[in-house]
């Protein structure tokens, strides 16, 4: 592989010293303290002003008239919501002020105490912790319209919610899962590790960073209010022409998603270009963390995606605003369109969700297995095949929509080939558990179980590829299992395995162990128990996002219903841990409680404000378990004519 | 009150120019690929519905858009391209002249382009339910006029640092001298990628809208 640049020699001038002659300014002080209350109440103040003005606007127009929606209003509102939302944590000074010629600078304080927690910080540390407590928030609220749906299915017929009421709890818990989770792995882990592991002092672009965190907290926001517009009814894949005749609740879903688009592309160009540019020096391509190469994936993957559902969400927002036909067919549009653009996102929005999740579990086995990651060329391979070919397979999710049935075979054959470098992860995760020393701390069991659920969704997903067998399943509680075998039983519990391995890091606060093995225990069981039963379901003819079904599948889904709510029962039991342990008990982390040779866990806990004192020189890879002399992964404190802690590759 | 908030020198804080650079190369790198593809998502729209023709309404008689407009508002973006370039070819550490003469009149080609891309929208003889060309017309124009103006921003902020430095320049006689804004050679680079980008798409839409 090629080399990374060897930044050596020419000291670099100190980062934090001004030029000769400039003199530095006297302190300022700001006018008000600008945080997320600040941003909550003008976000609620824009959206009130952006209801009236939107509704000045609609009047005289057909469209809005001639029905009781009020679209425009309420796009023209939320827009004025994330405006002021933005301008109430200070996003928009220094936009203005580089329009007046300002130089650029990063003002905001890279301070300690909580209150950065709240408010615009460049840190991306802090922002790294604030994209956890985020995530975390929506995923346990999504999980809950999850009980809702499974408290549904407890008899054949309707009971605690109308069919209009259980579709929109099918799509808020479906979307929000899928936009939170996008967010699950780059935000908290890749803002937090990524600098720390390619040894530089921060990312490349800090405000962008920190932009895409504060995007993210609206757009839940907004999804969560499309309950106060009575729902929407397409499920999380927003698919018109439904979706052009869904009412108000539709709008909130749109302009969510289409936020976090935006943010998406914002952390794939950020992680990009600080992974390309800010190595430290020594950091060759073949010695950077897996999960690095992980992330670097998942960026290609949403800077090219994202911007296309983006304007697949604004073509939505045309047609229910001003009319237009985009996926109209008796307009001149097609509601194919619409389909093709979405799953051209959609699919590699699938390993947008996988591939940090590969990261993550590839990261763990050495360390718990105390053996070199096995393949590590190989891995990378599998994981630059995935992002390749996830781009050309989306049609699968179109096998029985009415498409030009000559391309189902090119599909078929893509969709089946991508097990090929999917299987390139299992055979990396085998090979380094084979003969290792295996230690089953609560992190590697988070990941073994990742690749026995993992295993199971990617088997099942066989029968979704192929064309005979999909026309069978498609459509029902088969593909359901499929999807949740390998974004909850894949995805999630590598977050949880990254949640045990390297929270202790951030917060320097440890886990209580033996509820986080209950953690594990009841949620890896009951997982199971909740979701290879509907297999069975789907099999036997059980359709999705219906709330009724077949009085002979009552027995079957009440016992999923129950394990569900274990499954719900085992978060309690992570809640609870989290509260008890970061709260209450205070039990202070070793700096290196895995003994694990990863950059981030050479340096101090807590994480000092600019990571290291000096840019450290790598000098040899981070899976070294058991080799013999073996240097040390990194110099912290280099020779001196290595550059200062500033990064660059 | 918030506390006091430590003022620090524009320079400070940031990493070594030359790592900046190569951050603002790649990142302009990626914008213009994200750029493009939210773009090419009207152009596969386009394509798409062209091709499928639903109810034979991809493209009624009476849907013509303004020729007239259209060729202005291809020119003013050719000439902002020639007139960045012009500049581009002139800037050292950005107090040039050529420089701010060549970035200002590619702002103000850029930004003629998009009152005209607006005045386009406005003036247009056929309504947003006028079959699939309107609709892929409407949100190309709306979406580049977005795009655009995030480029013409950048511009802006270029322009203006300029005649910051510019202004520090002259009173440097009788006051301290800044250093100036080491950044801008490599930020006009990574402005260029992006500006040609977006003149390439709009080139194209207007190829696609208008000619074919």
């Amino acid at each position: 592989m090629k080399r990374a640049r060897h930044r050596t020699a020419t000291p670099v001038p100190p980062a934090a010293a001004p030029p000769a002659g400039e003199q530095v300014a006297p302190a300022r002080r700001r006018p008000i303290g600008l945080n997320a209350l600040t941003a909550l109440a003008l976000g609620v103040g824009g959206y009130a002003l952006g209801h009236w003005v939107g509704s000045r606007i609609a009047i005289g127009m057909d469209s809005q008239t001639a029905t009781d929606q009020d679209d425009i209003a309420i796009f023209m509102g939320f827009v004025f919501a994330v405006a002021g939302w933005l301008l109430g944590l200070g996003f928009l000074s220094y936009p203005l002020s580089r329009m007046a010629g300002r130089p650029p600078a990063l003002r905001e304080k890279e301070d300690e105490g909580p209150g950065r927690y709240f408010r615009l910080c460049t840190d991306h540390k802090v922002i790294g912790m604030q994209y956890f407590v985020t995530v975390l928030f929506f995923f346990l609220i999504a999980g809950l319209n999850g009980m809702f749906i499974r408290a549904e299915l407890l008899t054949p017929n309707e009971s605690l919610w109308n069919a209009g009421q259980y579709l929109s709890l099918v799509g808020l818990h479906g979307t929000m899962m899928l936009i939170m989770m996008s967010a699950a792995v780059l935000g908290p882990f890749g803002n937090y590790f990524v600098p720390i592991m390619i040894g530089a002092r921060r990312m490349a672009f800090p405000r962008l960073e920190a932009l895409s965190f504060w995007l993210v907290p609206p757009a839940g926001l907004i999804l969560l209010s499309a309950v106060a517009f009575g729902g929407f009814p397409t499920g999380w894949t927003g698919y018109a022409p439904l979706a052009n005749e869904a009412r108000g609740g539709m709008d909130a879903y749109i302009f969510a998603f289409a936020l976090i688009g935006i943010s998406m592309t914002i952390v794939g160009v950020n992680m990009l270009a600080t992974v390309l540019t800010m190595r430290a020096p020594g950091l060759t391509w073949d010695r950077m963390p897996i999960f690095v190469w992980g992330v670097l994936c998942t960026s290609v993957l949403m800077v090219l995606a994202a911007p296309v559902l983006f304007s697949t969400l604004a073509m939505a927002t045309l047609d229910r605003t001003v009319d237009t036909s985009f996926f109209l067919a008796s307009a001149g549009g097609s509601p194919f369109l619409f389909d093709n653009l979405w799953w051209f996102f959609g699919h590699p929005e699938v390993y947008i969700l996988a591939l940090p999740g590969f990261g993550i579990v590839l990261e763990i086995l050495p360390v718990f297995s105390r053996k070199p990651l096995w393949g590590y060329r190989l891995a990378v391979a599998g994981m630059v095949g995935v992002t390749l070919l996830s781009f050309m397979v989306w049609q699968h999710h179109l096998f029985v929509s009415g498409m030009n049935s000559d391309l189902r075979p090119f599909y078929m054959l893509t969709t089946e080939l991508i097990s090929i470098p999917t299987g390139f992860i299992f055979l990396n995760g085998m090979g380094t558990l084979w003969r290792g020393r295996i230690r089953f701390t609560v992190p590697m069991l988070f990941s073994l179980a990742f690749f026995s659920n993992f295993l199971i969704g990617g088997l099942s997903g066989f029968f979704l590829s192929d064309v005979p067998s999909d026309v069978t399943t498609h459509g029902s509680y088969f593909v359901m299992a499929h999807f949740h075998y390998t974004i909850l039983g894949g995805l999630v519990f590598a977050f949880f395995a990254g949640i045990y391995y390297w929270l202790p890091k951030m917060t320097g606060l440890s886990f209580n162990e033996r509820l986080a093995k209950l953690h594990f225990w009841g949620m890896f069981v009951f997982f199971n128990l909740t979701f290879a039963p509907l297999f069975a379901a789907g099999l036997l003819g059980m359709p999705r996002r219906v709330s009724t079904y077949a009085p002979r599948l009552q027995g079957l889904n009440d016992f999923v219903s129950i394990s569900a709510f274990l499954l719900g029962l085992s978060m309690l039991v992570f809640v609870v841990n989290l509260v008890y342990s970061m709260v209450i008990a205070r039990v202070p982390a070793e700096s290196n409680p895995w003994h694990s040779r990863g950059l981030e866990f050479q340096v101090p806990t807590p994480v000092p404000v600019k990571n290291f004192e000096q840019t450290p020189l790598i000098q040899s890879g981070p899976y070294d378990y058991g080799v013999p002399d073996a240097p040390p992964v990194a110099a912290l404190s280099p020779p001196a004519r290595v550059a200062p802690a500033a990064g660059g590759g | 009150m918030a506390p006091d908030v430590p003022d620090v020198s524009p320079y400070a804080e940031l990493e070594p120019p030359e790592i900046l650079a190569h951050n603002l190369q790649v990142g302009a790198r990626l914008a213009a690929s994200a750029e493009a593809f939210a773009l090419l998502a009207f152009v596969f729209a386009y394509a798409y519905l062209r091709t499928l023709n639903s109810n034979g309404a991809w493209r009624p008689k009476h849907v013509e858009p303004v020729a007239g407009i259209g060729v202005a508002m291809i020119a003013c973006l050719v000439a902002c391209g020639l007139a960045y370039l012009y500049g581009l070819r002139r800037l050292g550490d950005g107090t040039e002249p050529g420089w701010r003469r060549g970035a200002i009149a590619a702002l103000v080609f850029g930004l003629a382009a998009l009152g005209l891309i607006i005045a386009q929208l406005a003036t247009i003889t056929f309504g947003s339910t006028s079959g699939g060309y309107a609709s892929v017309f409407i949100g190309f124009h709306a979406l580049y006029a977005l795009e655009l103006l995030l480029v013409l921003y950048w511009l802006e902020t270029l322009v203006a640092q300029s005649l910051h430095e510019h202004t520090q320049a002259v009173a440097a006689e009788t006051a301290h001298v800044a250093a100036p804004f080491a950044l801008m050679r490599p930020a006009g680079d990574a402005l260029a990628i992006v500006l040609y980008a977006a003149i390439a798409l709009g080139a194209l839409g207007y190829v696609l809208l208008y000619v074919i």
